[in-house]
């Protein structure tokens, strides 16, 4: 925790993450017009009135951002914990149980990367009618097989740790020891995992939605803002910026938060 | 001799060429300390691992009870793990970081179903007791402990189920020597209080003198000395055996 | 020939600056040998590794003077620093599975000292630690040679630079007892034959006796007691003292 609170990208990075949330859940108090309506001329330049300006319709792009937010970080959660969900319980039953098991699990893992995960999910939402639910089931299907790996590499090694071998002496199953004994030790790595793993579904989330294959329109999203904003890169280059500039912050953020897990929960040297 | 706990006969652990225990044979019986001794590679871990069925034989039997362990399964063998029990070399290692002491120390009762939650609470308690361990210590985690504290959980552990027979794998090896001596008086204690038959693992003789009621020595997988405490310190017949003993730095008594 | 005066080590670790060596001083006549006896974290081994300045980060040598024949290694230039370390001072550590490069033979290993500081041949010198076979021996790997081996390589590589002292931080204990005894009696012969001047480290003050001439017990960076070694066997000054020595299991029959 110490460590974690000294690194000072990091703090900054959940500080804003933090704020990102809390735009998101309270979107719908915060945000001053309805996101979808037509509410005053279009392509206005940020004011008093507007913030972030109106889009090419005369939609108030400061609502919009505020229930991209919304999605975003909705889809990046979804996203990241059918993901991690798949790749532990793969991790873990293949780094425990080992042999034909282990093998089949990580061939299976070998295929699914081999296939490059952008044009998978363009292909997969092609095919089926692009909604939210699907995005985010999509992102999630195609993203747990690092988390497999990693959880795998955990498990093989905190299953040679003696407190599993006590564990084993004392008569526990192994369907204990794996949720109860090596589960919460490699949790760290998990975690860390799932940060930088959101901010990668963000991003993807973000693509599919600008090329059309993610949330539709009326709904806004940050990309499918992108998207509009295309045509009117000149005249209303505030439609690009902003979605633009969360997007970015977004991610780099949750970045700074994962790398700041990351150092602050790796095992410390002891100096004798 | 009938009344023996175990008979362990021919039992041998090949790892490809290697014998890590090779032809073994001998008894323990009810109540004694059984030191076995030996230096890295001897198998004396491989061999206290076999006698607890935590991994299997190549070749041999154990018996306890009269009955083969190794073709024990299913609820036999779980009855197995609450009659046996043993205490790592590593305090560092062998408690889960993630786990309260009251809960590591308890862990075996609810494994078994023993008791309801309240009673193992209770019993944990009585076992910190036991160990000369405050009753906070429960809701503290490994890392709160020192490396001695730690191992008088693991001690405590150990004697959770009530054991017929424990064994404790160099529990003493890793700890400092002032340490050392503490918890060496802490098991003579309990195995005179609880009766309990012990097999006292170490590559140090001088460790096992004061607990021991017999010894046995071993080399290369084999068994080369095995007798009455007092003869082999004193009397040794193998030429190992008096090996270990002179290379034992030994200090003047005091004055 | 090796005098510490007023030596104090800190290591900066994050939640706070800890002492590990709290104004220690001790020195160490030519051939004599001086054993440094504590338990983990008392600050016998920084000690040890001050001699040749070999404290980095996070642990710095915050004050005192290391008098090398009235020369201070603490302010030497880096030149003769380098000259010194594996040249008149050497030093053998605990694990010699992770001092001895992996990739590299023995003999590559030992020639680099026997390079850098002169001396004899690898060959010679694996001959007067008593490696069986010696020639085999420096075409091996380490991981190849037991527990017992790899030390007499490091204790090799050690010699090729004829020291007057050598540093011995816990040479034995990762090893077997009985391996521990004939380590002990090597250095003991190399000690005269090269008339040197050794340091021992050690957590086991039974060690001791028998091998060193003089002894300093160490807790917590400071010294708590030192003295002739045969004396602090019969009586102890510290009650520290007395109950590492009462901690020593003794032989209960004759």
């Amino acid at each position: 925790m110490k460590r974690f609170k000294r690194n000072k990208l990091a703090m900054i990075g959940s500080t804003i993450v933090g704020a990102l949330v809390i735009f998101a859940i309270f979107a719908p108090l915060l945000a001053p017009y309805d996101p979808s309506r037509i509410v005053d001329s279009d392509t206005l330049p940020p004011s008093i009135w507007h913030p972030f300006g109106t889009d090419d319709l005369g939609r108030d792009v400061f609502s919009r951002a505020l229930y991209g937010a919304r999605i975003s970080l909705t889809v990046g959660l979804v996203a990241v914990t059918i993901a991690i969900t798949i790749g532990t319980f793969f991790g873990l039953f293949a780094g425990y149980f080992g042999g034909l098991l282990d093998s089949a699990v990580m061939r299976f893992v070998d295929v699914m990367l081999a296939f490059p995960s952008i044009f998978l999910i363009l292909t997969i939402q092609v095919m089926l009618t692009p909604n939210i639910y699907n995005v985010m089931i999509v992102i999630g299907l195609t993203s747990w097989m690092g988390v497999a790996r990693l959880v795998r590499g955990e498990v093989l090694t905190i299953k040679e740790r003696q407190y599993v071998e006590a564990a084993r002496a004392i008569g526990a199953d192994d369907y204990r020891i794996i949720f109860k004994h090596i589960l919460p030790n490699s949790s760290a790595p998990i975690i860390v995992a799932a940060t930088l793993g959101m901010a990668g579904a963000i991003l993807t989330e973000s693509a599919l939605s600008f090329l059309g294959l993610g949330v539709q329109p009326p709904t806004p999203s940050w990309g499918n803002m992108l998207m509009d904003a295309q045509a009117y890169l000149i005249d209303a280059p505030w439609m690009a910026i902003i979605p633009g500039l969360l997007i970015l912050v977004t991610v780099l953020s949750l970045y700074f938060v994962g790398e700041g897990l990351r150092q602050a929960l790796s095992p410390k040297e002891e100096i004798k | 001799m009938k009344n023996e706990l175990f008979k362990i006969a021919g039992l041998s652990k090949h790892y490809g060429s290697v014998r890590a225990v090779d032809n073994v044979s001998f008894d323990i019986l009810p109540g004694e300390t059984l030191g076995l001794v030996g230096e890295s590679g001897s198998g004396k871990t491989t061999l206290g691992r076999l006698i607890l069925h935590l991994i299997s034989p190549t070749s041999g039997k154990v018996f306890y009870n009269s009955r083969n362990i190794f073709r024990m399964t299913g609820s036999r063998l779980r009855g197995l793990r609450q009659e046996l029990s043993i205490i790592f070399q590593d305090p560092y290692t062998s408690l889960n970081p993630r786990m309260k002491i009251g809960d590591i120390i308890g862990e075996p009762l609810e494994v078994h179903k023993m008791a309801s939650k309240p009673v193992i609470k209770k019993r944990v308690d009585e076992l910190l007791h036991l160990v000369s361990l405050p009753s906070e210590f429960a809701f503290r985690f490994p890392h709160e402990l020192s490396g001695g504290e730690r191992q008088r959980v693991g001690i405590a552990r150990a004697l959770s189920t009530n054991p017929k027979f424990i064994v404790a794998d160099e529990p003493v090896s890793s700890l400092d020597v002032a340490v050392q001596a503490q918890i060496l008086k802490l098991l003579v204690n309990l195995k005179s209080k609880l009766n309990l038959t012990l097999l006292f693992i170490a590559h140090d003789l001088m460790v096992v003198q004061n607990l021991a009621d017999r010894v046995l020595v071993m080399k290369s997988g084999k068994i080369v000395e095995s007798g009455p405490a007092k003869q082999v310190f004193t009397k040794p017949s193998h030429s190992y055996t008096k090996l270990l003993l002179a290379s034992t730095p030994r200090i003047p008594a005091p004055a | 020939m090796l005098k510490i005066n007023d030596l104090s080590v800190i290591y900066r670790k994050e939640e706070a600056t800890v002492r590990a060596v709290d104004g220690v001083g001790l020195s160490v006549e030519g051939g004599k040998t001086l054993g440094i006896v504590g338990e983990s974290g008392s600050g016998k081994s920084t000690v040890a590794l001050s001699i040749l300045k070999l404290i980095s980060y996070p642990g710095q040598i915050e004050s005192g003077e290391i008098l090398w024949n009235e020369k201070d290694v603490l302010r030497m230039s880096d030149d003769d620093l380098r000259k010194l370390r594996g040249g008149e001072i050497s030093m053998i550590f605990q694990d010699p599975f992770s001092s001895l490069n992996p990739v590299f033979t023995i003999g590559d290993q030992i020639q680099e000292a026997v390079t850098l500081h002169g001396g004899n041949s690898v060959v010679e010198l694996l001959k007067s630690v008593h490696m069986p076979d010696p020639e085999a021996v420096a075409k091996k790997y380490p991981h190849e040679l037991s527990g017992g081996m790899r030390q007499r390589a490091m204790i090799a590589m050690a010699l090729a630079g004829s020291p007057k002292l050598l540093i011995a931080d816990e040479p034995t204990t990762a090893l077997d007892v009985t391996i521990q005894a004939e380590i002990l009696k090597l250095l003991k012969e190399l000690q005269s034959k090269f008339k040197m001047s050794i340091i021992l480290i050690t957590h086991n003050l039974a060690l001791v006796h028998g091998f060193c001439d003089d002894v300093v017990i160490m807790k917590d960076g400071l010294i708590v007691e030192r003295g002739a070694a045969d004396e602090i066997f019969k009586k102890q000054k510290e009650k520290y003292t007395r109950e590492l020595i009462e901690a020593i299991p003794k032989p209960r029959w004759k």
